[in-house]
């Protein structure tokens, strides 16, 4: 309780973006999900999405713990490069589907492709939107006894 | 202080993504640069030229398409292409029935129209030809719920699902009461409209067509209520608005808008049904439609493959849908098996294989995975084109045994015919009766045969005695025919040269087959009045009429005796029945299903001065026009050639011990070969050479300007190739879509230089530099239109070379003005029955029909620079399962069928001299195998039959994103080139220099290809802007321009926010702060 009173703006920015990255590796999951269309970069993106929430987690601690430091600074900027690459790599993942949907007929109006397809789709905004709210909680100090 | 830390620390993140953003942009753009400049108009590589004093000579437009000062008109565009189509469908359509005078309607009369694939097509076509149509029923198909009833629902595609499941086909036609009761004012005024409109009434019925859907051969395709007994019957709904037509109108006349086959008989039989007229898809050319209701317009089509009464009566009905090996499980992949996969969170760890990976042959995208799991399979071949796409599934593990053998069309319907007038091989047997009553009969089996067609006059016909013009390995035979108008108003027809090979004792001994008719060429008369003569001596190739012995003789035959016939009619059942009174045969004493004409057929001897028996010549035709021996190149098209014994082929020897069973559920661990084959190893790609094994980088200092107009057999060619770098070499192979790779070297510019045709989009291209444009190039292109043509079997039906001819040439300015020198068009397959989805975009069930009709097209656009590329070579028989299901058939089959009406293209014949030979020069190839060898890997088509026999030197293109897995043994096999759009994962693999250089014949093979391409571009319009001052720069487009400002700037602005960062924190620090 003492650590939640602890938050700041910026802390629940960084919460609600970790929330986009959840959201959007759940999506992704989606999308990889039909038998014909898996995600062969998946484990990287596992890992890199993980690793993401781990180092906001880990900002927002250290920065509560020890004050808003040029680590936590780092952390964030390591932040949005891990989920601008999980964008990265979902984009990767879907640019075969991309090709047989949006740039030939080959799997034009074939719903499990268009499924895996358009959910991954909203993965990567999610990713998008999360690793620019990271970039929104970057605007804002981390440590409420320091800014006060 | 603090705040600007934190606001160049924000700026900072938020930059880095957009960085992130903006790399990942031009990563894409730049790997897809040929269709992103295809999209947005631009050109990332363009092509300078120091002189440009020779460019824009090679091909020019015709003075029709042109204005005065040389510019494109698009009056004269526009009209050429409107007379093309409205001749095309003047000529194109076939009048099936007419009784009693029923066409042409008298002139402004009023007319109710029934069916709502009348509206708005036919109803327009017969006001512009000055009908007054019955508004109020008109209305009764506008949208919406009208008095309470409900529109129907939207117009069904062929509705073959991707899941292997058939969807039930319903006709969505509303019935007699559906019309009436949403007349305003209810049935009584329908009623009364009738009388106001009295005039005639005309029902259109239809079928429609889509690429990737077939119709389900069988009664499960449709709505068990719906009263039809396939897809392609009439259901009641049907039923009904003619019904509702022929009980209050004098002249009812029906309209059949479908390319497939309908069942028609019930139509025939209708007495009050006065006309059937069938139009097919006419697109452009609806309009036709009112001026042969009219009469200013005399129907002269013949129908372009056969309208039986069943459709299920065709032997090729027996095996078409989805057959899969049973033991599929042991060998492959590409089917999802929900029963056996892995565990969900297995199938995302699980990353994609490449090739290199020891996995029992080539490998795509999905590797091992998701389809099946590791340890239930045992190969694995996975199509690198998607595998569950466009209403199939790869169809990898399936097969088409495609045993009605050589008796497809009307080879059957009139074969066993003649059979039955000669009381031979149980032909009579009730074995593959469908309507006949008892035994299998002619006339009720048979709606309307292969090449029929009435008119508002009558013809008469005669033949004279053929001549024979004999070298040493070809025979033309002159059939002299004299055409006369018996009739009472002017009118054209078609002239049909029908042959008839015996069937001897050796056919029956070595399982040769022969059609009892089959169509050898045609002409179409002038304008003949009444009383007017015509007088043709038609050309017949006796190659034609050749048959191919694979069993003994594995190479074309001929008998040598005097008991071949050639014969002329109003369609092949005429043409027969002309010959079988030449025999001596009537209908009153040997049933045959009217009287014949002997004049119009006459019997002659074949015999050669080289054929070494006095029964079967097998050396004449055993040489091909290129000198090369013909033998067997496709055995394992047949299914002996695995597994013998298993499959029997349909025989007139045996009609009903041989009539085609249903071959499902095979089993293929028998045969190693098979299951090879089917893992997608044919050609061992050695690793052990390098790339130094053949000569690049050259420096000899030619360029493809150079080799303008350049013979195949330069002396050059070898030249210019040695100057490819091995990285250019490969790019070259495996783009030859939409895209064509930069080969500087040999001054080649990328680009998109191919498009679908037809339809050819006038592209005007005004993002081109000044010193680019071509001088007939205009700044809008308002005002220009070029129509659709209609289907391919209405100009099937034309029975014209010439408007082929005419289509060629419009298409070849089409090509010039958009700088596409490559066409994919038109589809050469041949009609196996009548449920493809897709044969709107094939000719017919004839071969030769076909091929003239191609062959007249490509060498016409030739004429202009065009390369006609005609798809899919060969066998895509079905669309289900067409990524990759294997037809398996004779090579007599193969040959005298299918390849056939791709044969006559490249060949052609007719236009070789003595100082060129000219023939298409482009093809792109189908997703399907033959047997068990997939089409782009095919040697014995692609580079022993294709290029060998038929002297094709040209461009080979597979499908969209076909076989990529197997792009190397493809090159090896006679690719030249490879479609696919877009530089995405699954084609990245396959560009690495390693998996080229192994094998120094996969490198010569490699050259060879690339020649190919290049000595089509030479001998293209795409000269026009290339000379030997040529060469290809990088651009700096607009959207190179954003994305690289924007990694500039999101870079900059990273770099200064992070150093601002840390300067504030230093002076922070400094002041005693943090």
């Amino acid at each position: 309780m003492t650590f939640l009173k602890k938050l700041t703006i910026g802390s629940y920015v960084l919460i609600f973006a970790a929330i986009l990255a959840v959201i959007g590796f759940i999506v992704g999951l989606i999308s990889g999900s039909s038998l014909e269309f898996p995600i062969g970069e998946m484990p990287i993106i596992v890992a890199l999405t993980i690793l993401s929430i781990l180092l906001i987690g880990g900002a927002i601690f250290v920065s509560v713990k020890y004050g808003d430091k040029i680590l936590v600074s780092v952390i964030l900027i390591a932040a949005v490069v891990l989920l601008g690459m999980c964008f990265y790599y979902m984009f990767l993942s879907k640019n075969v589907l991309m090709g047989g949907i949006w740039f030939s007929d080959l799997d034009k109006g074939y719903k499990v492709a268009e499924d895996a397809l358009y959910y991954g789709v909203v993965s990567m905004v999610f990713y998008l939107l999360a690793a620019f709210a990271v970039g929104a909680g970057a605007f804002f100090r981390l440590d409420k006894k320091k800014s006060q | 202080m603090f705040k600007k830390l934190t606001l160049y620390r924000g700026l900072s993140c938020v930059f880095t993504v957009l960085l992130i953003v903006m790399i990942l942009a031009g990563n894409m753009l730049e790997r897809n640069s040929v269709m992103v400049d295809q999209a947005l108009g631009t050109k990332s590589y363009v092509t300078i030229t120091k002189n440009e004093g020779d460019l824009f000579t090679s091909f020019t437009p015709d003075e029709d398409f042109l204005t005065e000062d040389g510019k494109l008109s698009p009056a004269g565009y526009t009209k050429a292409h409107t007379d093309l189509i409205m001749q095309n469908a003047r000529e194109g359509f076939v009048l099936l029935k007419n009784t009693g005078n029923t066409l042409p309607l008298k002139e402004n009369g009023k007319i109710t129209v029934f069916g709502r694939r009348s509206y708005s097509t036919v109803t327009n076509s017969l006001t512009a030809a000055g009908f007054t149509i019955n508004n109020l029923v008109a209305a009764a198909y506008g949208s919406g719920a009208i008095n309470g009833v409900a529109a129907l629902p939207s117009l069904m595609n062929p509705p073959v699902a991707r899941n292997k499941t058939y969807q039930k086909y319903n006709a969505h036609e509303g019935p007699g009461d559906w019309v009436t009761k949403r007349v305003a004012g209810g049935e009584s005024a329908a009623l009364a409209s009738f009388v106001d409109f009295p005039d005639a009434a005309i029902v259109t019925l239809g079928r429609n067509g889509a690429e990737g859907p077939d119709y389900e051969a069988s009664s499960n395709g449709v709505p068990a209520d719906s009263g039809a007994r396939n897809p392609m019957g009439l259901f009641d709904s049907e039923r009904s608005i003619v019904k509702l037509a022929c009980d209050n109108f004098s002249k009812v006349i029906v309209i059949i808008n479908a390319v497939n086959m309908m069942e028609l008989g019930e139509l025939k039989d209708n007495p009050k049904v006065g006309a059937i007229l069938w139009i097919g898809t006419p697109a452009g050319g609806s309009n036709a439609i009112g001026e042969i209701i009219k009469g200013t317009v005399n129907p002269s089509g013949g129908l372009y493959s056969t309208y039986a009464r069943n459709a299920l009566s065709a032997p090729a009905l027996k095996n078409m849908g989805s057959f899969y090996f049973k033991n599929w499980m042991d060998f492959g992949e590409g089917i999802p098996n929900p029963g056996t996969q892995g565990t969900a969170w297995g199938k995302f760890m699980r990353g994609p294989n490449y090739p290199g990976e020891a996995n029992g042959g080539g490998v795509g995208q999905y590797g091992e995975l998701p389809f099946v799991n590791v340890a239930d399979k045992k190969g694995g071949r996975v199509d690198t084109g998607n595998p569950n796409t466009n209403g199939t599934d790869a169809g990898l593990e399936t097969y088409l045994m495609e045993a009605e053998n050589i008796y497809v069309g009307y080879r059957y319907y009139e074969t066993r015919y003649f059979d039955c007038v000669n009381g031979d091989a149980g032909a009579k047997s009730a074995t593959g009766k469908y309507d006949s009553t008892s035994g299998w009969n002619y006339d009720q089996e048979m709606a309307y045969g292969f090449g029929f067609g009435l008119s508002y006059t009558t013809f008469d016909f005669t033949m004279g005695t053929p001549t024979f013009e004999k070298s040493l390995h070809e025979v033309i035979a002159k059939v002299p025919v004299t055409v006369k108008n018996t009739g009472s108003v002017a009118g054209k027809t078609s002239v049909q040269i029908y042959g008839q090979s015996p069937y001897t004792a050796y056919d029956k001994t070595n399982l040769v087959e022969k059609s009892s008719i089959q169509l050898l060429n045609f002409q179409k008369t002038k304008l003949l009045a009444p009383n007017e003569t015509e007088n043709f001596i038609i050309d017949v190739d006796l190659q034609d009429i050749a048959s191919y012995d694979y069993k003994t003789a594995k190479t074309y035959i001929m008998d040598v005796n005097d008991n071949y016939y050639f014969a002329v009619g109003n369609g092949a059942h005429d043409a027969l029945n002309n010959i079988l009174a030449l025999q001596g045969k009537t209908k009153a004493a040997n049933g045959m299903t009217y009287d014949g004409k002997a004049a119009a057929a006459k019997k002659w001897s074949y015999t050669h001065p080289t054929s070494s028996s006095a029964v079967v010549d097998t050396f004449t035709f055993s040489y091909a026009k290129t000198g090369v021996r013909i033998t067997n190149q496709t055995p394992s098209s047949h299914y002996d050639y695995y597994e013998p014994g298993v499959v029997k082929e349909l025989s007139r020897q045996d009609w009903s011990g041989t009539y085609p069973k249903t071959y499902a559920n095979l089993t293929l661990t028998a045969n190693q070969k098979l299951m090879d084959h089917y893992n997608g190893e044919y050609i061992d790609i050695k690793t052990t050479d390098s790339a130094d094994a053949v000569t690049w980088e050259a420096n000899n200092g030619l360029t493809l300007g150079h080799m303008k107009g350049a013979r195949f057999d330069d002396n050059r060619w070898p030249d210019l190739l040695d100057q490819l770098s091995i990285k250019e070499a490969i790019q070259g192979v495996i783009r030859g879509g939409r895209g064509f790779a930069n080969m500087p070297t040999v001054g080649f510019p990328m680009g998109s230089y191919s498009e679908n045709g037809p339809g050819t989009p006038v592209l005007l291209d005004s993002n081109k530099p000044a010193e680019d444009q071509a001088p007939w190039k205009i700044s809008s292109n308002t005002g220009v239109s070029g129509g659709t043509m209609p289907a391919a079997s209405v100009l099937a039906s034309t029975f014209n070379p010439d408007i082929s001819k005419e289509w060629g040439r419009v298409a070849g300015n089409d090509s010039i003005f958009a700088e596409k020198p490559i066409l994919w068009m038109p589809g050469a397959n041949t009609h196996r029955h009548a449920f493809n989805g897709r044969m709107f975009l094939y000719y017919s069930e004839d071969p030769v029909l076909t091929g003239v009709h191609v062959m007249e097209t490509a060498v016409a656009a030739l004429e202009k620079g065009a390369i006609i590329s005609a798809k899919h070579l060969a066998f895509n028989d079905q669309e289900q399962h067409r990524f990759g299901v294997g037809a398996f058939m004779t090579e007599q089959r193969a040959r005298e069928i299918e390849l056939r009406a791709f044969q006559i293209p490249f060949e052609s014949n007719k236009y070789d001299t003595a100082e060129k030979d000219v023939g298409m020069l482009g093809v792109m190839m189908g997703f399907n195998k033959l047997g068990g060898v997939e089409m782009t890997v095919h040697e014995g088509v692609l580079t022993n039959i294709m290029r060998n026999e038929w002297g094709f030197n040209g461009y080979c293109v597979s499908d969209l994103k076909d076989d990529l897995d197997l792009m190397r043994q493809g090159s090896m096999a006679g690719m030249t080139g490879w479609d696919w759009r877009l530089d995405t994962d699954d084609i990245i693999p396959y560009q690495g220099v390693e998996l080229w250089t192994g094998d120094k014949d996969l490198m010569i093979a490699m050259k060879e290809s690339i020649k190919r391409d290049l000595y089509t571009f030479a001998n293209s319009n795409f000269m026009n802007s290339v000379n030997t001052t040529s060469y290809a720069v990088w651009n700096m487009t607009w959207w190179r321009q954003i994305y690289i400002a924007g990694i500039v700037i999101c870079s900059v602005i990273v770099l200064a926010s992070a150093a601002m960062y840390l300067v504030s924190l230093m002076l922070q620090r400094q002041n005693g702060g943090i």
